[in-house]
Order: C-alpha cells, then sequence, then structure tokens
C-alpha cells in the first residue's frame, strides 16, 4: 500500500496548504537574508508598507533591499522553480522517460549559442548594453534550436515519436555546443570564458521587477496551460496505443505541450541560464507524496520547485561573501544524491 | 440504467450491435499486412481472432478499434462508421485490452481504472463532467472482482490482478464493443480461465486475439482465422475449426471433439508432430 491511500481528500488539503505555507516562509526568509540580513519581522513590514497597511517605520535601505533588489530575485526563482519543475513532468509523462527534463528539446544549447554570440562575439551590442541584449539573444536562439528539433523529429512522419525527439535533441544540443566551444575557444577574451561558464550555470542576479513579472506572468501561463491537459497527462501512463484508445489525440497533444514546455523553459534561459536538475528531480522527488496523477503531480511539482530553487538562490548568494556561487552547481549538488537515491529506491524494489 | 448493466442480465443479444468490417486492406511500404479482410463480430458474442504469428491479428484489433485507418475497406459499429466518430466518441463506442500494457508510473487500481471515464468527461476534465463517473468506476471494480484491491498501486499487482484493471478501465468506457489483444499472455493457467469467463460473463459483443486453440475452442462463441493477412475461416467454433484448415495454417493434424464432461468442443491432436 502506498503512503498516500491513507490520506483521505482532506488530507490532500492539509499538504497543499502547508505546501504554500513552506513557500511562502520560505520566501519571508529568502528575503531577510543577504549581504545586510534584516529580520523576518522587518521583511513583512516592508511587504506591509508597500501593500499599502501603515508605515511602520520602514526605512530607505530596508525598502531597497527587500522590495527592490531581493523580491523581484525571489519572485523569479519562485517562477522558474515552478516551471522547471511542472515542465519536467509534463515531459517524463509524454516521453515516458524517467529521465525527460525541461531542456530535452534542445532550448538551454540554442539559448547557449544567442548568449554566446552576445558576451563573446558582440553580436547586436551596437550601443545597447548587454544585459538587455542577452536575454533576447537566448531566447531566439532557443527558439532556433527548437524549430531544428521540431524539424529533425517529425521528418517523414508528422509524429513526434519520444525517441526521435530525444535524439534529436541530443544531436541538436552537440551541434550548438560544438559552435560554443569553438567561439569561446577563438574568439574568447579575457574573462570571456569564465562569463560564458557562469550564464551556463545559470543565475537569477540579473532579475529585476521587469523581467521577474515576465518570469512570473509565464509560470502562471505554463501551470493553468499544462492543468487542463492533466488528465489527457494521466492516460500517457500505459503508453500510446492505450492513450489512443482512451480517446486522446496523441500526436496533438504531443505537439502542443512539447512546444509550449520548450517556449517557458527557454523564457526562464533567457532570463536566469540553464539551471539544471530541478526539472528532472522534483517531479520524482514529488510523486511518492502526492502519486502519480497529473492534477495533484503539477501544482505539488511547481510548489517543490518553487521551494528548492528559493533555496539554491538563497544559498547562491549568500553563502560565499561578495560572490554568487553558480545556482545551477548547487541544484546539482542537491540533484544528483537524489537521483542517485531514487535508482537505489527503484533498483531495491 | 447504462448499456452495460443491460448486456450482463440479457439473454438474448439482439439489440447489441455487430461490429464489421469490410475489404480491409492495410500496407506496410510493400508489405499487405491485411488483404481485403472482411469479419462479422456478433452483437453479445465472443469472437476469437486467430491465427499464427504474424498473421495480422494485432494489426486487424487496431483497425477494429479506430487506432489505425486502413488503407482500404471500412469498420462499423452498427451502421455507424469508425472513420466518422471523433476520438472521444469512438473511445465510448470501442475499448481495447492491449496486449500487455505495461507502465512504471506508480498509480493506484482505482486510479487506472478511473482512466476509463477520460471520453465521458469534458474536454477541460473535471469530475464535475461526469455525474456517473465514480459509481461506474465502482460498479466495475465489482465486476472483475478488484473491489478489495482498489488502493492498491500498480507496482504490487500479479499479472493477472493487473489484466482484471485493464479490462475494468475498459469497461469504464461503457463501450459496445470489446477488443482484446492476446489478454491472457504473461498469465498462468488458472488466471487464463478466469480472466476470459469473466469476459464471457460481461455478454458483451467482444473479439479477442489468441494465441491458444484450446482457450478459443473453449471459450468464443465464433472464430476467424487470419493467415498471411487474409481470412481462412470464419464462423461458429465447431464449424471453421476444421481439420484441414488447421493443417493449412498451423501445420498440425488436430481437430475439435467433443468435451468428455461438458457441452463444449476442446481440441486434441491426431498425429504426430513432425520435429522441423
Amino acid at each position: 500500500m502506498s503512503t498516500r491511500d491513507a490520506r483521505g481528500r482532506a488530507g490532500r488539503g492539509l499538504l497543499a496548504l502547508g505546501a504554500l505555507l513552506v513557500l511562502l516562509a520560505s520566501c519571508a526568509v529568502a528575503l531577510g537574508v543577504g549581504s545586510v540580513d534584516v529580520p523576518v519581522s522587518r521583511v513583512l513590514a516592508v511587504l506591509a508598507r508597500r501593500a499599502g497597511l501603515g508605515d511602520h517605520g520602514v526605512d530607505l535601505l530596508e525598502d531597497q533591499l527587500v522590495w527592490q533588489l531581493r523580491l523581484p530575485r525571489v519572485l523569479g526563482a519562485v517562477a522558474v522553480g515552478a516551471v522547471l519543475a511542472s515542465c519536467g513532468a509534463v515531459l517524463q509523462s509524454l516521453t515516458r522517460n524517467d529521465l525527460a527534463d525541461p531542456f530535452l528539446l534542445g532550448v538551454s544549447s540554442g539559448a547557449g549559442v544567442g548568449a554566446v554570440s552576445v558576451i563573446v562575439l558582440g553580436v547586436g551590442l551596437g550601443g545597447l548594453a548587454g544585459e538587455a541584449v542577452l536575454p533576447v539573444a537566448a531566447f531566439a536562439g532557443a527558439l532556433a534550436a527548437l524549430a531544428a528539433v521540431l524539424l529533425v523529429a517529425s521528418a517523414g512522419g508528422g509524429a513526434l515519436r519520444p525517441h526521435r525527439t530525444v535524439l534529436a535533441g541530443v544531436a541538436v544540443a552537440h551541434l550548438c555546443g560544438a559552435y560554443t566551444s569553438v567561439v569561446v575557444i577563438m574568439h574568447g577574451q579575457g574573462d570571456a570564458a569564465r562569463r560564458v561558464l557562469a550564464w551556463t550555470l545559470g543565475s537569477l542576479a540579473g532579475l529585476r521587477w521587469g523581467s521577474a513579472l515576465v518570469l512570473a506572468a509565464a509560470a502562471v501561463v505554463a501551470l493553468v496551460w499544462f492543468l487542463a491537459y492533466a488528465e489527457r497527462l494521466d492516460a500517457f501512463a500505459f503508453g500510446e496505443t492505450s492513450a489512443r484508445s482512451l480517446g486522446v489525440p496523441v500526436a496533438a497533444t504531443r505537439w502542443v505541450l512539447m512546444v509550449a514546455t520548450a517556449l517557458v523553459t527557454a523564457t526562464t534561459v533567457a532570463y536566469a541560464g540553464a539551471i539544471g536538475f530541478v526539472g528532472l528531480v522534483v517531479p520524482h522527488l514529488v510523486r511518492p507524496l502526492v502519486g502519480s496523477r497529473h492534477r495533484a503531480l503539477l501544482p505539488a511539482s511547481a510548489v517543490a520547485g518553487a521551494v528548492l530553487l528559493v533555496w539554491a538562490d538563497t544559498a547562491a548568494r549568500s553563502l560565499v561573501d561578495g560572490q554568487e556561487v553558480p545556482i545551477g552547481a548547487l541544484t546539482a549538488l542537491i540533484g544528483v544524491p537524489v537521483l542517485v537515491w531514487l535508482m537505489a529506491r527503484r533498483t531495491a524494489s | 440504467m447504462s448499456h452495460r448493466e443491460h448486456c450482463v442480465h440479457r439473454g438474448a443479444h439482439d439489440d447489441l450491435p455487430d461490429l464489421t468490417a469490410e475489404g480491409v486492406t492495410v500496407r506496410l511500404g510493400d508489405r499487405t499486412v491485411l488483404d481485403g479482410v472482411g469479419v462479422r463480430a456478433a452483437g453479445g458474442r465472443v469472437t476469437g481472432l486467430l491465427g499464427p504469428n504474424g498473421s495480422g491479428k494485432t494489426t486487424l484489433l487496431h483497425v477494429l478499434a479506430g487506432l489505425r485507418r486502413p488503407d482500404a475497406g471500412a469498420v462499423r459499429v452498427g451502421s455507424t462508421d469508425l472513420r466518422g466518430l471523433g476520438d472521444r466518441r469512438r473511445a465510448r463506442t470501442v475499448a481495447l485490452v492491449e496486449q500487455h500494457a505495461a507502465t512504471t508510473v506508480d498509480l493506484t487500481v482505482r486510479e487506472v481504472v478511473a482512466l476509463g471515464r477520460l471520453p465521458h468527461r469534458g474536454r477541460l476534465g473535471g469530475a464535475r463532467h461526469d455525474p456517473r463517473g465514480d459509481a461506474v468506476v465502482e460498479e466495475v471494480l465489482g465486476m472483475v472482482g478488484l473491489s478489495d484491491l482498489a488502493e492498491r498501486t500498480w507496482g504490487t499487482l500479479s499479472g493477472g490482478e493487473r489484466q482484471r484493471a485493464h479490462l475494468a478501465r475498459t469497461l469504464a468506457q461503457e463501450p459496445e464493443v470489446l477488443l482484446l489483444d492476446e489478454p491472457t499472455n504473461h498469465l498462468d493457467l488458472g488466471q487464463q480461465l478466469r480472466f476470459l469467463s469473466l469476459v464471457r460473463e460481461l455478454g458483451l459483443t467482444a473479439v479477442a486475439a489468441l494465441h491458444d486453440l484450446e482457450l478459443a475452442a473453449a471459450f468464443c462463441d465464433d472464430v476467424v482465422v487470419l493467415d498471411g493477412g487474409r481470412v481462412r475461416g470464419h464462423g461458429p467454433v465447431g464449424a471453421a475449426l476444421t481439420t484441414p484448415l488447421l493443417g493449412e495454417v498451423y501445420g498440425v493434424e488436430a481437430s475439435l471433439a467433443p468435451h468428455p464432461r461438458l457441452s463444449r468442443p476442446h481440441l486434441v491432436w491426431d498425429g504426430p508432430v513432425e520435429a522441423p
């Protein structure tokens, strides 16, 4: 018997409430942590003042730190974590592959091509600050890679067969990786290689209110969209023939969802780089708790991914004084042991 | 009253639609997998789909299920052409128990059976679009004897229990025709007999691809014998499974004989089987 069977509907409601409280508490703590620590009570005071609930004696420094600098970053972490984890859950189901992650369709390597072109070659810099061009170039690169993967995967058929799609993703990723390496080695000057590597491992340091709101919008759209497909995703459990015999238009569902996951993932990559392991590991962590039905799995993955990324980003900006630890390295540090544990558990059962 | 309850308690099957296929041809590249196949599965009867490996049984079942569009020919349930039906309407008309459909997803039995309600729900899903859903799931769980195991997860089930859960899932679709693709593979003898008895008791129009001629003789009303993508025999078990046909299709010397105690035929091998 699985643990979730003992729980009724009320239990699941409590679990959902608890998860949301953990997320909110994590955000409150994260807003206080940094170069200057702000107690949680003062964090709440800043938020209350901004919400128009009295002055609470908030000073300019507190407001600047909490509202202007840290909140966009925390909000961005929530959005990116939610997007990556829910995309991972969707793609693992669509491809029936436990190792599927949001970068399956080549968007991270494609974004890398765009980013490297800006960082190293200075493409499109003409007068504009690199900060503004980088997300645009990364997004464009991601879209180009996605188009290439879809073209290769659907050649001579039209149906996106999972193993073909995975192979096409790997092929395009290697091509993009080759371009990135060649450009860095042939043309990289000064700290270009370091900057490219840092970008590849991801960072939320660049997030401001504008980019955070774009990410939040992407997360909301993605979740609503995926939830509308929750039951059709359940039908993929026993494979394609089974899903079709249940009346699910398999080819159309695959196209719509794969493109949707790639687009929202590309949005996160454009602003935050390719943060690995969240999309891969979080759905596996959540399934034993809430089961495999997507109506529960998708929101649960989103919340768990958000919590994970809030803490990873907090660690990234506070572990080492005056320097950012790459967030992708931290998620890998958490993700790899979890993955190993999951593999061991599966082998044992 | 649901359509299903209806059939279980009825003797005659006049109001259950026939499943008919006419001139079904399927080509894979330059190979003809099915060549002008015509089949009629009579309403309320169990029709066995027989033939050696590679004779086209699975392909034909997929055509009958509306999952594969034939290069020529048509499939009808009653007078309704499957091609004219949308995906969800089709899934409420024909349901398929696949050959050994496996998963690594740890769903419970009830969750698997509830998948069968998908074609009865609105596009956006949700239980409120399917008010009878929970009751139907409970009912079909009872019909296949899995009520007590409803909360068990898939990984903990035996092969026979899994196959019954698949059957319950297709029953939850409330189809007019049930298709089964070698449903007794991977089951031990007791599980095979119990599973096919269960299918018979449902009283639905059913087409089952079977490997085992003895099981077909015991549990089917009619049989269709496929060989090389063509129909070689079609009719009631006793009339269709003749010694010459079995010799031609399977290369064995066998015939049907009356069961010593029961009023049904069973299969006996007549001659020595030559080693290849």
